[in-house]
Parts: structure tokens; sequence; C-alpha cells
């Protein structure tokens, strides 16, 4: 019950903003519109390092989606990893006012569905907007529709760049459009926190049969995207207090104790004539237990007509200091090298297909189990049909 | 039998008049207020600000999905498909950061909302361009 409660909270409060704002706003006739997206993928590991055991998971694997524990192992097809649907509706109130929910089903979760987002949005001014509720932390320009295919060019999001234990948070944030000689800017600030309870991403490292709950409290962030003609920048900044709790302790374990982290990212993206290309980069410090990490993607397509085919590069370090409870060589470290094409089907729909090799730099000693040597190396070969309805 | 033969000619040459003219009149784009609006005219890049939800002052009215006026008129103002323009704005209103244009199917729909909004535009075909709409911007 304190689960669902923990879960919901946000969600509740919007919903109670919404009718409090609805009983002393002028009555308009309430709407409801709705939309969906569709990714069905599948993908097979067809050659790598020796297969091997790897905390649980049948390795060499292929890590897709660190946030959801979307994971391709040894051994053959798979539609979960990166398979899902989902469902928004927005309930307008009145021009200024607006309840938006939304609900995903993964592969990855045996299709049970989870509410993602469910936010109050009130528009103070043409130009300002205030929210409050469930959200996706606008860490990178991907982050908040990492579930919608079709808004990207590739089957799955570069998982060295967008796999993070915490994507989402339940708070409020205000957004500001502005026009700065000539430049478009939305700048969004946001405050809040997120529980995850027996979160998937820590099983990778921790065993697949271990339980560790997560908490990334006190967060303040911001982000700015400006944007003018074929050149869009994007920064954001965040930081907040982590904790997780001990693996191996019970379901109930406490959380240990909380450390600062601080994040920032910064990405260039561009469409010049028949050119895409774009760069990403972002670093996680948590001084307190001596970790930095950094990522970076880079990828350069070029459409031909419906077709898109491109290159993309996308490469993770962990830096472990002397603060850490963890060996200098026990660090993560990987990089891989994609190349695929998406066809545009139809305006709503699009076919992606994509051969990754990822390619494990781990530290000597990052392999915590002993039996092997990581996620060892593979090749992914990926194929994807993507829909908004 | 010569009546028949005289007419054929006539009637043939009016058909290639009207197709050349519905091509052309369905090409030859404007974007359009209400005759009662405060704006006055736009530029191509203030156009392309409000059908890409870079600014929310302006409400941008689409055309149906299946109607072919509305590729061509991305492919002009800024050169991508129809295709392109919904995977920024399904990446938009699936982060919750804006609208998408409220699509119309029938004409005189449109122009009643672009009639009762004051900040509203829309793109229609020059050729249907009456006395309830002004022209703010030529897609020439």
């Amino acid at each position: 019950m304190n689960d669902w409660l923990g879960k919901h909270y946000a969600i509740a409060v919007a919903s109670g903003v919404l009718l409090c704002a609805s009983c002393v706003l002028p009555v308009h006739a309430v709407e409801f519109s709705g939309s969906g997206f569709l990714t069905l993928a599948a993908g097979r590991i067809f050659a790598g390092t020796a297969p091997q055991s790897f905390n649980g998971y049948d390795a060499p694997l292929y890590v897709s989606d660190f946030a959801q524990s979307g994971i391709y192992e040894s051994g053959g097809w798979s539609l979960k990893p990166d398979s899902r649907i989902g469902y928004q509706g927005t309930i307008h109130v009145s021009p200024q006012l607006w309840l938006t929910a939304q609900v995903v089903a993964r592969g990855v979760d045996n299709a049970k569905g989870s509410v993602e987002w469910g936010y109050v949005s009130y528009a103070l001014t043409d130009k300002v907007t205030v929210q409050a509720g469930r959200k996706r932390l606008p860490l990178l320009s991907h982050s908040e529709t990492q579930d919608v295919g079709l808004s990207y060019p590739w089957t799955h999001l570069p998982p060295q760049t967008y796999g993070w234990e915490v994507v989402n948070y339940n708070g409020i944030n205000a957004l500001w459009r502005a026009d700065w000689g000539g430049w478009n800017a939305v700048s969004n600030v946001f405050a809040g926190e997120e529980t995850r309870r027996d979160n998937g991403y820590w099983k990778i490292y921790n065993g697949r049969a271990t339980r560790t709950d997560s908490r990334w409290s006190n967060m303040v962030g911001a982000d700015l995207t400006l944007t003018r003609e074929w050149l869009e920048l994007r920064l954001s900044a965040l930081q907040a207090s982590v904790q997780t709790t001990d693996p191996a302790a019970s379901d109930t374990a406490a959380f240990g104790s909380s450390a600062r982290m601080r994040v920032i990212s910064a990405g260039v993206r561009t469409e010049w004539q028949s050119w895409v290309a774009g760069m990403e980069v972002i670093q996680l410090d948590t001084p307190d237990v001596g970790e930095t990490e950094d990522a970076y993607t880079l990828m350069l397509g070029y459409r031909l007509g419906k077709w898109l085919p491109m290159v993309t590069l996308s490469s993770y370090q962990q830096t472990l200091g002397t603060r850490s409870e963890l060996p200098l060589s026990a660090n993560e470290a990987h990089t891989t090298v994609s190349v695929g094409a998406r066809y545009d089907l139809s305006t709503s729909s699009a076919l992606k297909a994509q051969w990754t090799r990822w390619m494990d730099r781990n530290g000597a000693l990052f392999n915590r189990d002993g039996t092997g040597t990581g996620f060892g190396h593979s090749n992914l070969i990926t194929v994807s049909y993507d829909l908004a309805f | 039998m010569i009546q028949q033969r005289r007419q054929w000619p006539i009637s043939l040459g009016m058909l290639v008049a009207l197709w050349f003219g519905s091509a052309l009149s369905s090409t030859a784009q404007v974007v359009v207020v209400g005759s009662g609006s405060s704006i006055s005219s736009l530029t191509k890049e203030e156009v392309t600000n409000c059908y890409l939800g870079r600014n929310l002052t302006v409400i941008a009215l689409d055309q149906a999905e299946v109607n072919p006026i509305r590729d061509v008129f991305y492919t002009r103002l800024v050169g991508k498909s129809a295709a392109q323009i919904k995977s920024i704005w399904v990446k938009l209103t699936f982060a919750g950061r804006a609208r998408p244009p409220q699509e119309f199917v029938n004409e005189s729909d449109l122009k009643k909302y672009l009639a009762a909004h004051d900040n509203a535009i829309a793109y229609i075909p020059r050729a249907n361009v009456d006395q309830s709409v002004r022209i703010v911007y030529d897609l020439q």
C-alpha cells in the first residue's frame, strides 16, 4: 500500500490541483484528446565473445535500455527489450488548464502497464506554463520521449548516453518561451524527487535475483533549448541527493547515506539540406563516493527521400576515485558503433534496421561475480516498426 | 455527328485548362488570418516558428493529414516532409511541451475558426482566398 501511495502520490496531487483549479476558473466545455505510440522491435546477438554468465544474464549481452533493464541476451531473437505500447490522454479543462497522463506497457515488464507521466499544466501567460505531477527527467534531447520510437531515428536510444538509474521525477516545473535576437528559446526549471523500488537498473550490476531501491531526492535542475533555422543547441543541469538500499539486505532495507550528484549535459543537432548530424555529451559527478561518469554520442545521417541511413558512435566511461569503495580498476566502460537506417512508411509510421557493435572496455576488476569479463563484446541486429496513432 | 465532332476539341481543351488550373491552384498556397485579425504580415521564419511549436502565442491551424496540400506546405516552408514534421510534433506532444496544430477537414470550418480567433493562422490554396480571410504570407 505504501509503495502504491508513493508511486501515485504526485498524480493524486496533480488531480487535486486540477479539481481545485477547475472550481475557481471560468467554466469551459471540457475536451479530451488522446494519442498513442507503439514500438515493435526484435533483436538478436549473432556474434561476440565466448558465451558466459554475467550476474545471472547470458553474456555476451547488449543492454539497450539500462533504465528499464531492456537487455538482449545471447541465444536467440527477443522481442522484449525494446517493444512497448503507450497511450497519452489529456483533459482540457480550459485553454489555460489541462491534465495529462501517459501509460506505458513494456515487453520487459510482460506488458504490465505503468504510469510514466501524470501532471497538471497551467498556462500563466502565452509564454509561461507551470506543471506539477510526474514527468520525465529532461537530461538529454530525447529523454522525455525515450519511449516514443517514432521521435528518433534509431531502433533504441544510444544506451551509453541514455542509460541512467532514474528517469522520472515527481515535482513541479515551469516552461518559458522567448525569442532572443532570432534564436527561439525554450527554458525549463524543475524540482522534485523519485524513488524506484526494485530498480531493474541495479539488477544488471548486483545480480538478476537481487533487489535494490534507488532514491534521487532534492532534485533541482534546468534545461535550455535554442533553435535557429537548421541548428538546435541544448544545455541541461541537475543536482540531487542519491541513495540506494543494500542489495544484500532484506526487502525492507533502509536507504544508505546520501551522496551529492551533479549532472550536466550539452547537445547540438542540425538538419542542413539532406544532412542530419548530432552530438550529445553528459557527465554525472558524485564526488562523495568518488565516481564520475562521462558519456557522449555522435551521429551522422543523410536523407534520401523517405530513407535516413546513419552511423552512430556512443561511448561511456566511469572513473573511480580514491573515495570509491571499489578498486580503481573496477570501473565500467563501453563503446558502441552502429550502422542503421530509418524508412518512413507513412506520416505516422517508420521501419528501422540497425547493426550495433558493443565493445567492452571495462577495468580489469569490473566483473564483480568473478565468472567472466563483464557484458562481453557483441554484435546486435535490431529491426523495429514504430507507429504514432 | 457533325456537331459532336466540333464539340470534342473544345471539351478536351476545357478539361486540360481545368486540370492545369486545378494543379496550379493546389500548389499556390498562402498563409491567412481572419479578416479582423490584428496580425498584419508574417515572415517565413515567423510562420515556421508557429508551425514547429516554437511560438505558442499564435494558434497554427493544420489541414487534414490526408490532404496533399499539407505535404506541399511543409516542403515549401521548411523543406521537410509531412513525416518529418510529424516526428517533431510527436516529440513535442509526448514531452508535454506543446499541443500540435488543430486539424481541419472542412475548409469552411477552418475559416470560421479564423474569424473567431484573432491570433489564429492557417494555410490554404490561393484560389480559396475570399473576403473572410486576409493573406499574411505568400508561399510562392
